[in-house]
């Protein structure tokens, strides 16, 4: 029987040994021709903008980023047929209109269908499917809440933090309408950072970019959300200068919404036996010329957005991320030059109020 | 039958090896005189026997009771007989000098022909100049042979502890190039010459028997096998017949001898039947852990899994890790790859036949394992002495202990259980009707974490009615109740639900076999399965959950069929099995029926619903099955065999991942979702060597599928009652070689296995419509199963399996939304594969004692599993955050070495 015993400890010993999940080197596939990629979005306001990017397909294994394309010709049009052009903006990286609400031939409203247009200087032409403006419902209040939260880190060993857990309360149906709307947020953050030389950085930062936040309303019971997470987000130094969160909610339609849950199904894959086949995400937009495939997504939305500002003594005085720890560096740190994060700027938001 | 053989022994020894064989036109003439008046026939026969040279042979329950008279004078013997017996029932013929044999004359009045005649002379000098043979079982009365010299022997091979049938035993008769296999009563039926002949028959895991036979007419003949000592030559996976590899008609036919599961080396130490089965060639699964078997390029879901005769939905335990055949409670287990015999349909690709053994009828018996993760134990014995015995079984699962030592938090805070029950109840009513009652319970519960969990069972009753009308003629009735019920939870968040799916039939079959001579036997019957289904339920699992509730209307489906077969000898080297199946299926109401324009499934298309009322045929399909097998033999040791089957499927389990889950619906064919269908053949050539120690075969198949479904991508399978908008139809196609070779017996033994197969898929709108791999496509898939056996007791046994990696859909390409999320690009369905997957196993098994006086036994088998530790990839998925790029990552199910001790006991 101690022998059994013995033979038995080996077993979960070889267990304790094994990683079930590691990474390899796959011999892929190349694209032999470069796919096109445009996305846009059209987003209700004061004034309303619409943006569009046009890009080659990257390679999976980053060797190869995706290309912008420009000199385009990109229009924005109205089921009714009325339509605008959309300028090429900071080298063909994008192309942006800002529509004034007050503009009188094209006007942006809820219940309305738009799509977009785009011609390429080789001829090639494509078009998107027409997509609804849903009105957005409101967004009532976000807030959050400061607890600590078992994680495992990228060795596999189980560690405790805190984290700030994010949530929302908000209504599921915009004004007016009698059905429930479908929902996506983005959560931003925007913190101050102090170098040694006691300049003062505002850094912007998507949070949990790789969490695709998006809530199917009618496909649940709820007629509103109450303290509904959104993100984790670890306390550290980011909290320790003071920062603003920002919550955005954007209305979705049916086929946006489509969109995006795929775009969440693949972001969300873990590689388990149960998971499903795979697959691509099938554009609404095609060419008019060719046989093409084209990728990407153009919708249109309405928003309301949320912002709140974290005091460094509402979460415990998290320690500074600069100066840095006396070890031996080669260059420049952000505590030298916080500008050095990417996203940062010495200019003070409009909303920042302490 | 005992005056039967007095009878012939009294003529062999009468007759001894000296005289010869007159035909009765050729006897000497010989005169007699008598004056009897009012005497028995017997009292006649000896006045005679003492006043002339003759000896009358008859059977005394054969002669009438009356008085009779024998008045004549120096007339010809057979003058006086004939006045004698004329008015009875009766007839004579003379052999010899001085024989005669009185008879019925409807065997007297048979016309005696030159081989009747020189068979008799065979047989009789065959006896004649031996000495007494203690071994020697005669069968049969001289008087009763036939014209053609030829008997039929009817035989009962039988295990001699229990006395239960011995299936599948060979039976050959040596110097003659005959033999049979006894069937799944385990009779048998041979054509032999009248004589003496040795018959050998040889079971694995039983001694082998060697019987002499004295044949002189039909007759019937017992023969007891003995358990061989424990660890004599043992086949470890295949045919359980010698010389079955050639012999046997039904090509794809694979055994898998049971007494040797427990020496492979096995996952966590617990022995399992469908693990040691793919070690035969066309049998894969798509990797550890993975539910269930592929054969010969088919779904899972396209094999039919029975325990005896009752569909088993899920032969899972712990979602894949083991299977829920309890292997000390299994009789015969054969898998039909592809060439399914005509009893057996509703699957396209493979017929897995389980059947499980009778309790003990004379003693009580006690057998069990204990194994790291699972332990089992099953009790049998006489209810009434050699009349009813009982055999239950238990195995259970205590894994725990092993997930709380997994780094993995979420592994930790797993938990995994499952447990099955068998009960069985045999009870011989008579010597010709036997009747069985079984009973199977099997259940498991998995939780992941606090993220999701699976809990499912099936619960079977079964009732078999088996009834020998004659020799030649028996049946087997069945009547089948089974319910497989399975839950998905999600535990967490606002989505936390409960997924209930469920399915259950009751099934009856009526399966009768008629023998009507020698090398031919005809199957023929009725079967009929009426299935309900409830194809999705889902409800929110706590007050949190915001999840609406619903539930599919349940499915019914009336699935019927007709069969006939004929197994046909026409020489002894040429052996037909060929066969015929009706099916036909019913799909029923009550049900909602949506409408959809031009009748193709597209949300789009909906333009309406039907309502059909309870029993109303919504949908009918009908199926034409011909089954063909053949075996040519071109001498004992090498033959060849071809195959076809026509199958159709009625039934099919939905799951759009690389795996079903445990909750993965079981889809009726409704008037959208048509049955699937294949043709398949196949084509052998089979050889042993040196005395069957050897054994060869190189099969070649192929199948082409002319109706199946794949699902688009993104496809919505779960509570959806428009499942057909999911759906995309199309076919496919799978071939393939299949090489095996085997070493029965020797210090050094095993089997090799390869396999050279595609299969592939063709569906209008997957992969632009052009032909892509399947899910489970392996090229090259190679077993290796080596045994060292260096004395009775102790084996040590190496496994080592190779195959391609499987297909997989990998990105190829990709871009970010503005946000920065990384959104792949796949390739084309199934473009890529995964790496090759390769592992060795080792065992030790430290034998039974096979002292006979020992009581209770035990033994130990040691399992090294991966030995070298390889992270096979089960699945490879590919990771992209915001700030890297592009990552193929593998999951490996068992990425480490898995050793195990598990410990057998057994009273005997």
């Amino acid at each position: 029987m101690k022998k059994l015993r013995y033979i038995s400890i080996l077993c979960g010993l070889s267990l304790l040994l094994t990683t079930c999940l590691d990474e390899i080197e796959l011999k892929n596939q190349r694209f032999e021709t470069k796919a096109l990629i445009i996305q846009g979005r059209l987003v209700l306001g004061a004034p309303s903008v619409v943006e569009i990017t046009i890009q080659r397909v990257g390679e999976f294994d980053g060797t190869e980023t995706a290309i912008h394309i420009g000199s385009a010709k990109v229009t924005l049009e109205r089921a009714d047929g009325m339509s605008i052009d959309v300028p090429e903006v900071n080298f063909g990286k994008i192309y942006r209109a800002s529509i004034p609400s007050n503009q009188g031939t094209f006007k942006v409203q809820t219940g309305q269908n738009y799509r977009i247009k785009v011609s390429l200087l080789d001829g090639r032409q494509y078009e998107s499917d027409f997509e609804p403006l849903e009105a957005v419902p409101e967004l009532e209040k976000t807030n959050y809440f400061l607890e600590d939260l078992t994680f495992q880190d990228r060795k596999g060993f189980l560690n405790t933090a805190p984290f700030l857990r994010f949530w929302v309360n908000s209504k599921l149906k915009a004004n007016g309408n009698s059905d429930k709307t479908r929902l996506r947020w983005e959560v931003n953050a925007v913190y101050r950072l102090t170098d040694k030389t006691r300049k003062v950085c505002y850094n912007y930062e998507p949070l949990r970019v790789e969490k695709v936040l998006v809530y199917d309303a009618p496909a649940f019971q709820a007629d509103r959300l109450d303290t509904f997470k959104l993100v984790d987000v670890r306390l550290d130094s980011r909290f320790a200068e003071g920062i603003y969160i920002t919550v955005l909610q954007e209305s979705m339609s049916q086929t946006a919404f489509r969109y995006w849950g795929q775009v969440k199904a693949l972001a969300e894959r873990s590689g388990s036996m149960f998971e499903e086949t795979a697959g691509t995400i099938v554009s609404n937009l095609r060419s008019k010329n060719s046989k093409e495939e084209v990728y990407g997504y153009f919708y249109a939305t309405a928003q309301d957005t949320l912002r709140i500002y974290i005091r460094p003594e509402q979460v415990g005085m998290p320690t500074k991320y600069c100066p840095l720890p006396p070890t031996p560096r080669i260059g420049e740190t952000v505590c030298d030059n916080c500008l050095l994060t990417t996203g940062s700027t010495l200019t003070k938001p409009n909303f920042w109020i302490e | 039958m005992n005056k039967h053989i007095l009878l012939g022994l009294l003529i062999l020894y009468w007759i001894g090896g000296t005289v010869h064989l007159y035909a009765q036109n050729q006897a000497a003439p010989l005169r007699i005189s008598a004056q009897l008046v009012d005497q028995t026939l017997p009292d006649i026969f000896q006045y005679l026997e003492k006043q002339y040279p003759l000896h009358f042979y008859y059977r005394a329950d054969e002669l009438p009771k009356g008085k009779f008279s024998l008045q004549v004078q120096d007339v010809p013997l057979e003058s006086a007989l004939q006045q004698l017996l004329n008015e009875s029932k009766l007839g004579f013929f003379r052999y010899r000098n001085y024989g005669v044999v009185i008879a019925p004359l409807e065997l007297v009045n048979e016309g005696f022909n030159a081989d009747y005649y020189q068979a008799l002379e065979t047989g009789l000098n065959a006896n004649a100049v031996s000495t007494p043979v203690p071994n020697l079982l005669q069968i049969g009365d001289v008087r009763q042979l036939k014209a053609s010299g030829k008997a039929k022997v009817s035989g009962l091979i039988q295990q001699q502890k229990d006395k239960t049938p011995v299936i599948g035993a060979t039976i050959r008769v040596q110097k003659l190039e005959k033999g049979s296999v006894s069937d799944e009563n385990g009779r048998f039926e041979l054509e032999l010459p009248v004589g003496k002949h040795q018959l050998l028959v040889q079971y694995v895991g039983n001694a082998e028997l060697t019987q002499d036979i004295q044949v002189f007419s039909d007759g019937n003949i017992t023969l007891s096998m003995e358990n061989a000592a424990v660890n004599l030559d043992e086949v470890v996976v295949g045919a359980r017949a010698v010389d079955a590899n050639v012999e046997n008609v039904q090509i794809g036919a694979t055994q898998l001898d049971v007494r040797s599961i427990n020496k492979l080396p096995a996952f966590m130490g617990e022995a399992d039947v469908i693990k040691s089965l793919l070690l035969a060639p066309g049998v894969s699964s798509i990797g550890e852990g993975a539910t269930g078997f592929n054969v010969r390029g088919g779904e899972v879901d396209q094999n039919l899994v029975l325990q005896d005769g009752g569909i088993i939905f899920n032969s899972s335990h712990a979602l894949g890790f083991f299977s829920s055949f309890n292997s000390d409670l299994i009789s015969r287990v054969t898998l039909y790859k592809s060439i399914i015999p005509a009893q057996f349909g509703g699957r396209l690709a493979s017929v897995l036949d389980v059947e499980m053994r009778d309790g003990d009828f004379e003693k009580f018996r006690i057998k069990g394992g204990v194994g790291p993760v699972s332990s089992r134990i099953s009790v049998e014995g006489p209810v009434i002495p050699k009349k009813a015995s009982f055999i239950a079984g238990f195995r259970s699962s205590y894994s725990d202990w092993i997930l709380q030592t997994v780094r993995d938090l979420d592994v930790r805070n797993s938990s995994a259980f499952f447990y099955d029950a068998n009960l069985r109840y045999t009870h011989k009513l008579s010597d010709k009707n036997t009747l069985i009652l079984a009973g199977y319970a099997a259940k498991d519960k998995f939780a992941y974490g606090d993220n999701f969990g699976f809990d499912y069972q099936t619960t079977t009753g079964q009732a078999t009615f088996k009834q020998i009308f004659s020799q030649k003629f028996y049946s087997k009735f069945a009547a089948t109740l089974s319910q497989y019920k399975s839950t998905q939870y999600d535990y967490s968040g606002l989505d936390a639900s409960q997924l209930d799916n469920n399915i259950e039939f009751i099934s009856l079959k009526e399966h009768l076999s008629l023998q009507p001579r020698a090398g031919l036997q005809l199957d023929a019957g009725l079967s009929t399965i009426l299935y309900r289904s409830l194809p999705g339920a889902r409800r929110p699992l706590d007050e949190v959950s915001q999840v609406f509730a619903k539930s599919l209307e349940k499915e019914r489906g009336l699935e019927s069929a007709a069969f006939v077969n004929a197994e046909w000898s026409v020489s002894s080297a040429l052996q037909i099995s060929g066969g015929l199946r009706l099916g036909f299926y019913q799909f029923l109401g009550p049900k909602t029926v949506f409408e959809y324009q031009n009748e193709i499934p597209s949300l789009l298309n909906l333009i309406d619903t039907t309502v059909y009322g309870k029993g109303k045929t919504i949908a009918t399909y009908s199926s034409l099955e011909p089954r063909l097998s053949a075996r040519y033999r071109f001498s004992p040791a090498v033959s060849i065999k071809l195959g076809y089957s026509r199958t159709a499927q009625f039934i099919n389990q939905i799951f759009n991942s690389d795996s079903p889950t445990p909750t993965s619906q079981f889809q009726l064919s409704t008037a959208y979702i048509a049955p699937t269908r294949s043709h398949n053949v196949a084509l052998g050539y089979f050889q042993n060597f040196k005395d069957n120690l050897w054994e060869s075969s190189i099969e070649i198949y192929g199948r082409a599928i002319d109706a199946l479904f794949d699902y688009q991508d993104f496809a919505n399978l779960v509570v959806n009652e428009k499942l057909e908008t999911e759906l995309l139809k199309g076919k496919g196609r799978a071939y393939g070689m299949e090489l095996s070779l085997r070493k029965n017996r020797g210090l050094v033994h095993g089997m090799l296995s390869y396999t050279l197969s595609r299969t592939e898929r063709q569906i209008e709108g997957i992969s632009q419509g052009k032909w892509y791999p399947s899910n489970f496509d392996k090229p090259h898939d190679l077993s290796v199963v080596l045994n060292y056996q260096y004395n009775q007791r102790h084996t040590l046994t190496l496994n080592f399996t190779y195959g391609t990696g499987r297909p997989t859909t990998a990105p190829q390409g990709g871009y970010r939304t503005q946000l920065g999320v990384p959104v792949p690009i796949y390739s084309e369905r199934n473009a890529l594969r995964i790496p090759d997957y390769h592992r060795m196993d080792l065992a030790y098994t430290i034998g039974k004692d096979h002292r006979k006086n020992n009581k209770f036994k035990t033994s130990w088998t040691i399992s090294l599993y991966n030995v070298y530790a390889r992270k096979n990839a089960f699945s490879v998925y590919f990771t992209q955050t915001p700030f890297t790029a592009g990552q193929a990552n593998r999951l490996a199910i068992l990425g480490s070495i898995f050793p195990s001790v598990t410990f057998n006991f057994e009273t005997l």
